[in-house]
């Protein structure tokens, strides 16, 4: 959506924003439907097969995920292809790197998305491999491990999301991004983007467009991310475990986010509460409380305890005192001050 | 009797009739009576608002009789678009803490609740009064009740922290007295406030009352690096008496900026406008962070109350609109929102004992109702859109970065330190799984709590969606302060 903005496709962008609603939320309370099935495990290496279990679950999934790989017809297909367009006929500076990135992230898209589809709907059942799940405690049937379809509750919703995941972008690509949907909403300035001038002329129909797009290199970059899914996690799982051997620090990297949580916990986080300890109890205590404010009474006392002093109440030192000034002041008139 | 006086001496009436005929063996006609008392003297200010011209920035509901013939001191009351809401919040606020204060207070009833009466009856005199003398006389009546309450009804080391409270706002307000006597005899014998606003003075006389003010009110606020009273006074205070205090005590000192600084020696408080800031900011900063590591939950409100105020200070000093109306709504903001934030701790208090956040953990197993309260006042205490907390956080901001960006950048920064000392508050106290048998065996909020936090809850969020009421009486009131700040007094 943002390298549409980047590309002054505005429409484009608020169009995906719409497609991926539908089926990113649908991808959403699938995965939400998945876990109540699998008694709330999450963690897809130990599903598999559960298409068996929950077909309306598996079915609207599917859906869900061809959406968002972008398989012609489907709603995920009119935007994401229509962003594609747009970075390649965007003429900025960045625009060829944005293209590539763009291509490599088709590929990407349909290799993690059908990654998750196949260890989760396809394969062996792989249930009673979880080593945290005989120690959850959350759910009645402890003989049970194999997965339920769920609820009405949740499978309406699921089949009204996947409905306009399907067919939204078909019904709506002309209106939004060529037709009149934004009106004066949307201002191009075309003589220095004319992406969308050239992706209006080159538009002949919705149907067209799918057709079109098998002859185009994101479809294939697609296909060749489910089918390497495909290969990798169904028919030889030996590929991704070598592949993590060979990567191994650069997925202990990726494993930790770029270790920017412990940046943050142990840099960010812990210098704040340092810097806050240090200037609570150096500035706050010490120098404001301890020097200035109890400094000023210790003054205080401290001014008093030695006047006191001076206030005898005998007569023998007042009258001493009062000899000795008397002798200091005739000294300095009659000496010092002739 | 005007609708002034009335809302003065009501509380104060019904204050001196429970010192008189209280006793502790009819504790339950004592509470009920004070509770009458404040409900009578909130009902007596609502008028004020009902009655209220919004198209002038004149004193409204003004009163003048004769007080001291000899030096021409009157007893000048009114209310204008800056005061009113204050007046509205401190006999508010003054209903509340009297049912928090319910069967919490057990010992000398009569006394603590006449305490809070009076001492509201002279908070509300503080803001509406138009003689120097008379706001002077009041200002620091105040110190003797809150001192009282903190010296009967406080913790372990309440002497201390009566002393400290007394002397330092004390000698602050002290020099603020020479400042009203050179003030009397600049204006050849005259103590009324709004003939001083008009009374040309030379920097250096304007100078030197800038400095005489700032020191009672500074501390009052308290702006760094004079608030290291606070933190020991919330304490030690009992929960009622660290409502009234972050409440509307606070907004003494930010009322008496807006009422006698900024409009007596305007080209002063322009000169030492950045100096101003300086210090907000450092408050909101410096001090936001020294809250995020406190381990007394009071403590940290106490710090989190000073942040806060910085943000007043801040909207005043940059001298626009939004910043003056901002740090206005602000104050009034704060006064529900810290209400609610200690009142919450001494929910807790009174259950556990402790104030330490370490003593808890899980708090919201046990009590559900009262959590879901403490989560709204945690919330509008990092000011949250929705909740009071955020509209003058938000003004003032919006304000500081028109006036300079980077102040207003650090301003919108001090946010996140906000959000983390009071979200990680939260989440140690009420958060996670029990942790000991204490937390436990506690019993959620009873009918009365309940009370308590739905009051402040309903006003957070009333003030949060729709603040227009706050802002609407203020507007006219602001702009011509500003206006009058902005033409020189120099001779």
């Amino acid at each position: 959506m943002t390298v549409a903005l980047g590309a002054s496709a505005y429409s484009v962008a608020v169009f995906h924003l719409m497609t991926h609603a539908f089926f990113k939320a649908l991808l959403f309370l699938g995965a939400g439907s998945v876990i109540m099935g699998m008694h709330h495990n999450q963690d897809i290496r130990y599903m598999g097969a559960v298409r068996k279990y929950m077909p309306i679950t598996w079915i609207t999934s599917l859906l869900g995920s061809l959406a968002l790989i972008g398989t012609p017809f489907f709603s995920g297909f009119y935007s994401k292809d229509s962003i594609i367009e747009a970075v390649h006929e965007s003429n900025l500076a960045a625009a060829g790197f944005a293209n590539f990135a763009v291509l490599a992230g088709v590929f990407v898209t349909a290799f993690y998305s059908f990654r998750m589809y196949f260890l989760v709907f396809h394969g062996k059942e792989r249930y009673d491999q979880n080593p945290d799940a005989h120690h959850g405690d959350h759910h009645d049937d402890h003989e049970s491990h194999s997965p339920h379809e769920s609820p009405w509750v949740v499978t309406v919703p699921l089949i009204l999301l996947a409905i306009p995941s399907v067919v939204i972008g078909f019904m709506t690509i002309q209106p939004m991004l060529f037709g009149e949907f934004f009106k004066d909403a949307i201002f191009i300035d075309a003589e220095k983007h004319a992406g969308m001038k050239i992706l209006t002329e080159a538009f002949h129909g919705p149907v067209a467009m799918a057709l079109h797009a098998v002859s185009t290199a994101p479809f294939w970059l697609a296909l060749a991310g489910v089918v390497v899914a495909w290969y990798m996690y169904l028919i030889n799982p030996a590929v991704p475990a070598a592949m993590g051997r060979a990567l191994r620090p650069l997925v202990v990297l990726l494993e930790n986010k770029y270790y920017m949580d412990w940046i943050n916990e142990n840099i960010l986080a812990r210098g704040a509460r340092a810097l806050g300890s240090g200037l609570w109890k150096v500035g706050d205590r010490t120098l404001i409380d301890g020097l200035l404010v109890n400094g000023s009474w210790k003054l205080v006392g401290m001014v008093s305890n030695w006047t006191r002093k001076l206030q005898t109440g005998y007569l023998y030192h007042y009258a001493l005192v009062m000899i000795l000034g008397i002798f200091l002041l005739m000294t300095y008139f009659v000496w010092l001050n002739k | 009797m005007g609708m002034l006086s009335l809302a003065i001496w009501t509380p104060i009436a019904f204050g001196i009739v429970l010192l008189a005929l209280g006793r502790d063996e009819q504790a339950q006609s004592v509470r009920w009576l004070s509770l009458v008392g404040a409900i009578v003297s909130f009902l007596v200010t609502l008028p004020l608002y009902a009655g209220f011209k919004l198209d002038t920035a004149d004193m409204q509901f003004v009163e003048k009789a004769s007080w001291i013939e000899r030096f021409n001191v009157n007893y000048h009351l009114g209310v204008d678009g800056i005061s009113l809401w204050l007046i509205i919040l401190t006999a508010f606020i003054n209903v509340v803490v009297i049912i928090a204060g319910w069967e919490v207070i057990t010992r000398k009833v009569n006394q603590y609740m006449a305490a809070f009466l009076i001492l509201s009856g002279l908070m509300i005199g503080v803001f509406s009064a138009l003689d120097g003398l008379l706001f002077y006389v009041f200002f620091e009546a105040t110190l003797i009740p809150m001192y009282l309450i903190i010296g009967i009804w406080g913790g372990p080391n309440k002497i201390y922290a009566a002393f400290k409270f007394f002397l330092y706002t004390l000698l602050g307000s002290l020099l603020t007295l020479i400042a009203l006597i050179f003030l009397y005899i600049q204006s050849g014998g005259s103590f009324d406030i709004a003939t001083w606003h008009e009374l040309p003075l030379s920097a250096t006389a304007q100078n030197f009352l800038f400095f005489a003010f700032f020191a009672a009110f500074a501390v009052k606020v308290p702006m760094w690096p004079v608030h290291t009273w606070l933190p020991d006074v919330h304490v030690e205070a009992p929960t009622g008496g660290s409502a009234v205090l972050a409440a509307i005590m606070l907004k003494l000192g930010a009322y008496g900026f807006l009422r006698f600084s900024m409009p007596i020696a305007p080209d002063a408080a322009h000169e030492w406008g950045t100096f101003m800031i300086v210090l907000s900011l450092v408050a909101v900063i410096y001090v936001g962070l020294v809250a995020m590591v406190q381990q007394d939950m009071k403590k940290l409100v106490a710090y989190s109350s000073v942040a806060h105020m910085g943000f007043v200070t801040l909207g005043f000093f940059i001298f626009s609109p939004l910043g003056v109306s901002g740090g206005l709504v602000q104050m009034i903001a704060h006064g529900f929102v810290s209400a609610g934030m200690f009142l919450s701790i001494g929910v807790l208090y009174d259950r556990v004992h402790s104030r330490e956040i370490a003593s808890y953990g899980g708090v919201v197993n046990t009590m559900p109702k009262f959590a879901a309260f403490a989560l709204l006042f945690a919330m509008a205490n990092c000011g949250l859109p929705g909740t009071a907390g955020f509209v003058g956080e938000w003004m003032v901001i919006l304000g500081a970065v028109k006036f300079d960006f980077v102040v207003g950048l650090l301003a919108a920064s001090a946010l996140i330190f906000g959000a983390a000392y009071t979200l990680w508050m939260y989440k140690r106290v009420y958060l996670g799984s029990v942790t000991n048998d204490d937390v436990k065996e506690l019993t959620d909020i009873n009918a009365r709590e309940f009370t308590v936090m739905a009051l402040l809850a309903v006003a957070v969020l009333y003030m949060g969606l729709y603040p227009k009421p706050f802002t609407d009486v203020m507007e006219v009131s602001v702009a011509n302060l500003l206006e009058h700040v902005a033409v020189s007094k120099l001779p």
